[in-house]
């Protein structure tokens, strides 16, 4: 159904490779995570998927080239949450997660009561209902967060790609996002794309981790094989311990560098050293 | 969930309210005059120009005339060029996402400028040529803003700004230029800069009218897509619409519309600005309700400023554009004071 497939995916941008040859299949109701240092192409990734650049090789969705696709179809298909999404001031939550009915709702129409329901439904879900008539200014980053993500479920799309969805988030928050994300892709067989850098979060909740390095897919695989203290120094330049966590999970904790606790003004080259 | 109302729907009390301000404006347009006529006669008459319905207004031949060909005219006018120039203010707000943007922003001030200078200085009072010559420097500057504000990506609204700044020096200065080399009757000229609404019957209604419709039609036929533009250009993509083919029609409406508002009334400046603001402060921030209330509580302001321009100094008449600027430039001010405050 909702399987993505990917196949020599690349993509320059004003003169910069941005993306190499990316081969990935992403199985319908699996949860991918990407990680990766700052700069690997993961977000470039994400928007390449979802349409938004113009990328090189083949994404097919079920079959279907998303390139054949049109702009109204591919987003009906794919829900993006970008890292830090637009939130104008002014505007009532709800009427902020009616944005996402947008694809169902002819060009020059206005919506119909089936989308309050959908509106309605997926802000019930996420327990947001009662920020219904509250303007988007007026909301924590734990409920903006919901919002935002109610707009993407009130899409409807099977796919799900979601940008750093915790990076503004305190711990709980983290957990939390998180934990409603995998509900939703349990209750509606939602394929699920996200970018994430905290590593012990993504090795709990995705099915496969794909390590990104330079533009290209270095690893990809359960967290217990892609997390490994070799590939950390190796891509990220960082000194971490992998630890076994409890329920056969992996725990991934940075460790001061040696080398930068002895001179400290090396500090700044010591990750393009690792290279 | 029955509290969770959706605000972006226009409701009816709000919109009967705007029209009932229309309506009110109109009025005092029509009985405000060196000739007084009677409200009850003034209105009778009105209705009983509808087909199909004949009454006797008991108004003289000269209190009809005066109504029909000079008042009633000017008022039509103003409540027509009103609601342009906000119509195209909140639009280009919209679509370039800036608040201070209004019909002036892409040099179709200075390209109709341009072009009514060179209208009187072939013919000295501007004549019959004047509306044409304004609309084509109208249309001329806003295309040229809008060929060098491409750029590789496409057209940002930086880009597009800043060449809209360009090509109002530019005209601005070519305008000048020929002010000083030919021999224009200065006066006439400044009062058509300044903005005025003067009529000859009904002959300026019948030159603006049939754009400004078109160009109003297509405006608030995009007013849903205008709310997704309120995100950035990636988002509105990701929601399956595409942000230039939206910006590229808002853009041509708008600037249809203002060229023929100014054509007809030459430069009546803030209506653009001071209108769709004060429809936001007051009903909320989506376009499906700023849209059509700024067209109709243009019209309204303008025709109210009309007034003000016909009876301020009286038996003389001020240039319209000088009540909406003293008007509007203190609003401007106090509209920025309030947005700091609010976020």
């Amino acid at each position: 159904m909702s399987t993505v497939v990917l196949a020599g995916v690349g993509l320059t941008l004003g003169g910069n490779r941005i993306l190499e040859s990316i081969d990935l299949t992403v199985e319908h109701g699996e949860w991918i995570g990407l990680i990766g240092p700052n700069g690997a192409g993961k977000t470039s990734l994400l928007n390449g998927i979802a349409g938004s650049l113009p990328i090189e090789g083949e994404v097919r969705v079920g079959g279907r080239l998303v390139t054949s696709l049109k702009d109204r179809e591919r987003a009906r298909v794919f829900a993006v949450v970008p890292q830090a999404p637009v939130t104008p001031p002014g505007i009532l939550a709800i009427d902020y997660v009616m944005l996402g009915r947008t694809p169902h709702i002819g060009y020059f129409q206005r919506e119909g009561s089936h989308d309050v329901n959908v509106v309605e439904a997926a802000m019930a879900n996420l327990e947001i209902a009662s920020l219904a008539g509250r303007r988007l200014e007026t909301l924590s980053g734990g409920e903006l967060q919901r919002v935002v993500l109610a707009r993407a479920l009130a899409q409807e799309a099977p796919i799900l790609l979601l940008d750093e969805p915790t990076s503004a988030l305190d711990v709980g928050h983290r957990v939390g996002a998180l934990e409603r994300v995998e509900l939703l892709r349990r209750d509606r067989n939602l394929t699920v794309i996200t970018v994430l850098h905290d590593l012990t979060l993504a090795a709990q909740f995705c099915d496969r981790l794909a390590l990104m390095a330079g533009g290209r897919v270095a690893d990809i695989g359960q967290a217990g094989a892609v997390l490994t203290e070799g590939a950390m120094r190796k891509h990220y330049g960082a000194d971490v311990v992998v630890m076994d966590g409890p329920g056969g999970s992996v725990v991934v904790v940075p460790m001061r560098s040696s080398r930068s606790r002895l001179a400290p003004s090396r500090l700044i080259g010591s990750s393009d050293s690792a290279e | 969930m029955a509290a969770a109302q959706n605000s972006t729907r226009l409701r009816p009390p709000v919109l009967i309210l705007a029209f009932a301000l229309l309506l009110a404006a109109v009025l005092l347009g029509i009985l405000v005059g060196p000739v007084s006529i009677p409200p009850a006669g003034a209105i009778v008459e009105l209705i009983s120009r509808l087909p199909g319905i004949d009454l006797d207004s008991g108004l003289t031949i000269r209190q009809t005339d005066i109504l029909w060909q000079i008042r009633f005219p000017r008022v039509v006018l103003g409540a027509l060029v009103g609601a342009t120039l906000a119509l195209a203010g909140a639009a280009y707000q919209g679509v370039f996402r800036n608040a201070l943007a209004d019909p002036f922003l892409l040099g179709v001030a200075a390209g109709a400028g341009l072009g009514a200078t060179i209208a009187f200085s072939q013919n000295g009072g501007g004549g019959p040529l004047l509306p044409i010559a304004a609309f084509v420097g109208a249309v001329l500057a806003v295309g040229a803003t809008y060929t060098l504000g491409r750029s590789p990506g496409g057209r940002s609204t930086v880009t597009l700004v800043v060449a809209g700044v360009a090509v109002t020096s530019f005209f601005t200065a070519l305008q000048t230029y020929l002010q000083h080399r030919s021999e224009i009757d200065l006066r006439s000229l400044y009062s058509w800069l300044l903005g005025r609404l003067s009529t000859t019957g009904w002959s300026e209604v019948r030159t603006a009218a049939p754009y400004a419709i078109a160009a109003a039609v297509v405006i608030l036929l995009h007013r849903r897509l205008l709310d997704v533009m309120a995100l950035d250009d990636q988002e509105t993509a990701s929601l399956g619409i595409n942000p230039s083919r939206v910006r590229v029609w808002v853009v041509l409406a708008a600037t249809l519309g203002t060229a023929a508002a100014v054509a007809v009334s030459g430069l009546i400046a803030f209506v653009g600005i001071i209108v769709p603001h004060t429809v936001r402060l007051l009903f909320g921030v989506s376009y499906r309700r700023v849209l059509p209330l700024s067209c109709l509580i243009g019209g309204a302001f303008l025709v109210a400023a009309d007034v003000a321009a016909r009876t301020v100094v009286a038996p003389a008449e001020l240039p319209i554009g000088v009540v909406t600027a003293f008007v509007g430039a203190p609003f401007f001010l106090l509209v920025l004071r309030l947005n700091r405050k609010s976020t």
